[in-house]
Parts: structure tokens; C-alpha cells; sequence
């Protein structure tokens, strides 16, 4: 019988199931948190999610590997995003991101420094489990490191030699 | 299922086809009985099902094809207690996995398929070690075994032989008529870093026996280490019912498979016999009349069939001292490369604390395994979730340097059983053929937390000995009910006023009812898989039926 890993299989069932799951999760078919609420009365931008790629590839951003956005995790995400709780959470994420640029005095999160889009993902990061910034770092994180990570174009700077079939790993007795 | 004049197809009717079914199976049709196979999922196809091949391999744990509309469901379980607090699971990226101040069912993992289980199983093909199977005579816990070790030995190397087990040549514990017919398996790379950690230690760690092959055997190719026996292997190299037991039992002529077939109910008949059993296939409701019925749906199926028949539980054992998985993991990361997402699961084993009396001052014994592959950190997803924290620049980075070093050591312990485990009838929840729920109530005792606290301590010892940093993940049974290796809830004995069957499986009472599975353990050992346990006893059990059945008796 396999070993009996209860927390292997739970967070990236599905990427697009957990997207929704987080966003239904944190109140997203329901009325917002106070901070979800005054973004998403707000006046809308004209595209609702503006900002998204440089966030994306503020998570995953290019280096040795391709970014996110190189490997089309944006446009995975607004594909998977094909219900209401969805939508509206990255709606909002959006806005946020718009907000934060503001607070800043930027006119857009993609005109931010590097440094600057960096200080407002570590804050969603550690912001309160289900406050709007946390909900939308959790999901799109998670969301994006499962589809940029089971691409092959991220695997080769990590010296990994996958998928595991066809070919095995026959060398599994030597040193890497 | 019946002939014009009314009279049975088949011989003998066997519900499920895991281990223990699909041997039985093979073990009846070698006899020349005719048997009807009967599996509630459908079949899978290796080629096709199993995907290892694509790029998004990992995004799909084994591809369960038949949703698990049976439950079970769960009682609630115990508070947890701060005595145990560094029992906890806990990850460091996300601290606890299971918050709150209860034990918390996580699943009972199985597979509702042609070959049931094995199909996702890792593989371990395990004897019981010997001292294991009287437990109650040298201990006051669990049950004897109603026959010996060297009983079941023969039937062992059958099933070892069946399905080309793999493994060391020597074992000082288990007895063997002959060496198994496969050669061990190289242990990985990351795998000889954890027999060095044993070794400072004191402790062994030897070639695991594995139902994977380690060269071509019976016409399947041998295994090329791709470390995922859980997702479904789709070269046939591991050992799984599909791919022996049930194509053996089906190549003489006498087994005929049926498929997406759920029974509903076993009837009872005349002269304490069962005369036929319901059931659900594709929406279809239908009676198949038996001579003989097989049941074999495991620990929690099984007794719950039973109990929805309202059969064989004169004794009131039905469902009673049912045996989960007690289960420890803990991971590092490793200073150096490994490549240990490379390798067979579980390629090598200690067994130092495997005997009964083996860990000071507890009964019942554990063992410990290299977990990587099973805990399911072998790609990249897994190290950019659970292993690497924070995000942008830094985390990828972090990706390069760590990616492969991880390392982990897992352990299985005895389960045994006690008042508050068991299986019941849901009362309040039925499946979509109006057949109840099977219910789990479990409950460790300070035994099996004493037990569990050696296996995280040693556990821990062996990765730190190995030169593995300080644990990144960290998960077991204690707030977390995850069990595979399930057992006991149609106890096997020579008493009726105290067992569901007798020595041969049979029904204490029902003449023509057996079950052959691993409900009738009357103890599981210290940490052995079950599989070739089943599959052994199913052999013999098969045997027993053959041998009644030409005397008349059935």
C-alpha cells in the first residue's frame, strides 16, 4: 500500500479547483472582508486585471529560467479563473495591486521598482489569513507555481532531467 | 449470473479484487473451480491511465477513475493532548497541517479498481515476522494467529514467485524455503545516505523486498526508478493484481472478470447457507445466485457488507478490532545533491525494531523506510510548495540550490486493536445504491503514542545521522487519521464466540461464506505492508475452499 502522506495530494489537486476553493474559501461568492469590500465598489479600471502579469512575474519573476508570464501563467490563470468566486478574487487582487501602486505614488504595480512590487507581495504574504492581499498571494501563488513548475522550460536550471517516464531514472544509484 | 435450469455460472462468486480477491481467484480457477470475479470500479489501463509521461505528471496524484461514493465517514475523534505536542504535524512553510485540538481524518486511501489497491500500493512485499502472530499468548494484546508462521510460508513463495518479488538474500527473522526470485534492488543514492545515518547509529538498513522487478521476469519489464509506484506504474514492472494474480486466474479459462459491479447485499439462504448476493452494475440491479461467495473489500468494506447483510456476526466481532496505519515521516534537506527524486520508494528498510518486543518497553514493533518518493517530494512542485519559502528572486533561487536534497525517513508501527476502534453502519448516511456508510471510530491509546513518539524520535535520529539539516515537514498519526495498511474487522480464530471466520476464512456459522482479505488479521505486525500477507492467506484460503468443495462439503 503507498505510505499513507496525508499532505501530498491536498494542495494542487487541481489548479483550477484550488483557485476557486481559496476564493470561495475567503467569502468570494459572499459579501467582502473590510478590505475586499470598498475595492470591489470601486470605479473599475477598464481592464479589470491590470496588473496581473508584472504580479505574476513578481512571484516568479525571470532569472536563469523564464518568468511566469514567459510560460503563460497569466493567461492559464484568467483561463482557469471561469467562475464568479474566481473572477472576483482576481478582480480585486487587481485592485489591490492598483491601490498599493498608488499608496506609492506610482501610477501602475507594473511601473513599480522591482523592490517596490516585492515590499507589497511580502506584505500580502504575511498579511491576515483572510484578509483580500493574503487570499490573492496564496491563490495566485499557488496557482502559479503549479503550472510554471510542470513545465519543462522551468526544470532545466534546476538540473531536473523529468518527466519520470519514459526514460526512469536508471542512474538513481550514483551521485547526481 | 445463472444457467437456464436455474443453476449458478460459477462455482464460487469472489466480491473484490485486490489482494486478497484476485489471489483467491487465481488460487480457485488453478483448482478448476469456476470462479466470477467481481470488482466495484472499473478497469485501468497502464498505457494510458498512468501519465508519468507528461510534463504535468505531478499535478495528478493515482488517477481515480470511480468516484469513491462509499464513504466511509468518520466519528469524531479524540482531543489531542499537550503531552504529545512534538506529535504534531507541522510544515515549515505553514506551520500545523491539521489545526485544532482534535485527531482529524484526513482518508482512508484506497482504489475502486481491477486490482484494487495494489494498484497504488508502493509495492513492499512483506512476511509477517513470525513473532508477530502471537501476540496475545506472549503479550495480552490483539489475537493469535489460529496457525503458525511455517503454515503460510508455502504459500509466501507462491505469491512472491506470482508476482516476482525483489529482495535481499538473506532474512534472519522470516524463514524461507529458498531465496526470492528476484535479486534485491540497488539502493538509491539518497537511500545509501540514510543506510550510512543507520549505520552511525548501530542500526541496519538492507534492501527493502519489493513487488517491482529487478530484472524482466513472467514477460514485464524490470523497473527503471522512476520513483512514482503510487501514481500507477505504467511499465507493468510493479507487481500489482492487474498485472499478475488476476491475468493468471483469467488465462485458465475459468475467471471471468466482471467490472463496475457493487454488491449491494449478501442473501442468506437455507441450512446456514448463503445462496447469492445483489448487486448495482452500471444502474442495473441484479442477483447473482453462489455456491460459494469470496468476500474480500478489505477492513472496511468487508465488515461493512456484512453488517448490511445482517450475516455472520454471531459473535458481535464484526467490525470489531479494526487496526489502522500508525505512520511517522520526517524530512531534511541534505547539504549535498542527492537526485532523490530518482529511485525505487521504500528501496531499503530497517527492520531493528520490527519484533514485537523490539522497542524498549512497548509491545509492538516499527520500521523505518527512505519516504522521498512516497511523501511525494520528488518534482518540482512539491519543493516549490512545501520545501522552499517565500517567493520572487530568492525562492528560485533557493529552487536551484535545494531541488533534489531532500531526504526522508519513514515509519510504520503496529496498530493495535482497542474498544474504541472500530467500524460501524453510518446511521445517517447511505451510498447512491442505499447501502450505509461504513463508519470509522478510532482511538490511540498511550501504547500506540509511546509507540509512535519512538518512531518520530528514531525517525529524526536516522535523518540527523545521515547529515540531513534540521526538518523541514514533519507529519504522523496522531493528529491525523491517514491510514493504508487497515485490518482486523472480521477476525480470524478458532472460537466463534470470539471470531467472524475460522481458520480457512470461512463463516463460523455460513458454511459457503468466506472472506479472504486482511479483515481477518488477528494482529498486523510491526509496521509490514499487508499485501503479500493477503495475497498469501487468500492462497491458502483458496486452497481450503478447493479441498472442501471435493469432498462435498460445499
Amino acid at each position: 500500500m503507498p505510505f499513507p502522506a496525508p499532505f501530498v495530494r491536498s494542495r494542487w489537486r487541481l489548479a483550477r479547483r484550488q483557485l476557486l476553493q481559496l476564493a470561495v474559501a475567503a467569502g468570494f461568492l459572499r459579501p467582502f472582508d473590510a478590505v475586499a469590500a470598498p475595492i470591489l465598489e470601486s470605479k473599475p479600471e477598464s481592464d479589470p486585471l491590470v496588473g496581473l502579469g508584472a504580479w505574476l512575474d513578481t512571484l516568479i519573476p525571470a532569472d536563469a529560467a523564464p518568468s511566469a508570464t514567459s510560460l503563460g501563467i497569466d493567461a492559464a490563470i484568467v483561463s482557469a479563473a471561469d467562475d464568479e468566486a474566481s473572477k472576483r478574487l482576481l478582480t480585486a487582487g487587481c485592485r489591490w495591486l492598483q491601490q498599493q501602486a498608488s499608496a506609492r505614488g506610482g501610477a501602475a504595480f507594473a511601473e513599480l521598482t522591482d523592490a517596490d512590487r516585492e515590499a507589497i507581495a511580502h506584505a500580502a504574504s504575511i498579511a491576515a489569513p483572510h484578509s483580500l492581499p493574503r487570499v490573492f498571494f496564496d491563490a495566485t501563488w499557488s496557482f502559479a507555481t503549479t503550472r510554471y513548475y510542470s513545465q519543462p522550460a522551468s526544470w532545466a536550471s534546476l538540473g531536473y532531467a523529468g518527466p519520470p517516464q519514459p526514460a526512469g531514472f536508471p542512474d538513481h544509484d550514483r551521485p547526481p | 449470473m445463472s444457467s437456464a435450469a436455474g443453476e449458478p455460472d460459477h462455482d464460487v462468486v469472489i466480491i473484490g479484487s485486490g489482494a486478497g480477491g484476485a489471489a483467491c481467484a487465481l488460487g480457485l480457477a488453478a483448482h478448476g473451480l469456476r470462479v466470477l470475479l467481481l470488482e466495484a470500479g472499473p478497469a485501468y489501463d497502464p498505457f494510458t491511465d498512468y501519465r508519468l509521461d507528461r510534463p504535468d505528471w505531478e499535478l495528478t496524484e493515482f488517477p481515480a477513475k470511480a468516484a469513491v461514493l462509499h464513504g466511509p465517514s468518520f466519528a469524531p475523534m479524540q482531543p489531542l493532548d499537550e503531552r504529545w505536542r512534538t506529535l504534531r504535524s507541522w510544515r515549515r512553510n505553514g506551520g500545523l497541517m491539521m489545526p485544532g485540538d482534535r485527531r482529524r481524518p484526513f482518508a482512508y486511501h484506497r482504489v475502486v479498481g481491477l486490482g484494487g489497491s495494489t494498484l497504488h500500493f508502493t509495492g513492499e512485499a512483506h512476511r509477517l515476522h513470525p513473532a508477530a502472530m502471537t501476540m496475545a499468548s506472549r503479550f495480552g494484546a490483539a489475537a493469535d494467529w489460529p496457525f503458525d508462521y511455517a503454515a503460510l510460508e508455502p504459500y509466501y513463495d507462491r505469491a512472491e514467485r506470482i508476482i516476482g518479488v525483489a529482495g535481499p538474500p538473506a532474512d534472519n527473522h522470516r524463514p524461507r524455503r529458498g531465496p526470492y526470485p528476484l535479486p534485491p534492488h540497488r539502493l538509491s543514492y539518497a537511500s545509501q545516505k540514510i543506510a550510512a545515518g543507520c549505520a552511525t547509529l548501530g542500526l541496519s538498513f538492507v534492501p527493502n523486498a519489493r513487488a517491482a522487478l529487478s530484472r524482466p521476469y513472467d514477460g514485464r519489464p524490470s523497473c527503471n526508478y522512476c520513483g512514482n509506484c503510487n501514481r500507477g506504474c505504467p511499465r507493468l514492472d510493479k507487481g500489482s493484481a492487474d498485472v499478475t494474480f488476476i491475468p493468471k486466474a483469467v488465462a485458465t479459462g475459468r475467471c471471468t472478470v466482471r467490472t463496475n459491479a457493487r454488491v449491494t447485499r449478501i442473501e442468506a439462504g437455507a441450512d446456514d447457507r448463503v445462496r447469492g448476493i445483489e448487486t448495482v452494475t452500471s444502474g442495473v440491479r441484479d442477483f447473482i445466485a453462489a455456491r460459494i461467495v469470496v468476500l474480500a473489500g478489505g477492513a472496511v468494506e468487508s465488515p461493512r457488507l456484512l453488517l448490511a447483510s445482517g450475516l455472520a456476526n454471531e459473535s458481535g466481532a464484526v467490525g470489531r478490532n479494526f487496526m489502522e496505519t500508525l505512520f511517522w515521516t520526517s524530512s531534511g534537506l541534505f547539504p549535498e545533491p542527492l537526485g532523490s527524486y530518482r529511485g525505487l520508494p521504500a528501496d531499503g528498510i530497517c527492520w531493528d525494531h520490527n519484533a514485537p518486543d523490539a522497542i524498549p518497553g512497548i509491545i509492538g514493533g516499527c520500521r523505518f523506510t527512505n519516504g522521498v518518493c512516497e511523501a511525494g517530494l520528488n518534482g518540482p512542485i512539491a519543493y516549490a510548495q512545501r520545501v522552499v519559502p517565500g517567493f520572487g528572486r530568492a525562492h528560485k533561487a533557493e529552487m536551484r540550490r535545494v531541488f533534489g536534497r531532500a531526504l526522508s525517513v519513514s515509519a510504520v508501527g503496529e496498530s493495535l486493536p482497542n474498544a474504541g476502534t472500530y467500524i460501524d453502519l453510518d446511521p445517517g448516511q447511505r451510498d447512491q445504491d442505499g447501502v450505509a456508510l461504513a463508519r470509522i471510530h478510532c482511538q490511540l491509546e498511550d501504547g500506540d503514542l509511546r509507540r509512535l513518539a519512538f518512531m518520530a524520535q528514531t525517525a529524526r535520529a536516522i535523518l540527523q545521522a545521515a547529515g540531513a539539516d534540521a526538518a523541514f515537514e514533519e507529519y504522523g498519526a496522531y493528529d491525523t487519521f491517514s491510514a493504508t495498511h487497515v485490518s482486523g474487522t472480521c477476525r480470524m480464530g478458532v472460537d466463534p464466540q470470539r471470531s467472524v471466520v475460522d481458520p480457512g476464512g470461512g463463516s463460523h456459522r455460513w458454511r459457503n461464506l468466506f472472506v479472504a482479505d486482511a479483515s481477518i488479521f488477528p494482529s498486523m505486525g510491526g509496521g509490514e505492508a499487508p499485501a503479500l500477507t493477503i495475497a498469501a492467506l487468500a492462497l491458502r484460503i483458496a486452497d481450503g475452499i478447493a479441498d472442501r468443495a471435493g469432498r462435498g462439503e460445499l
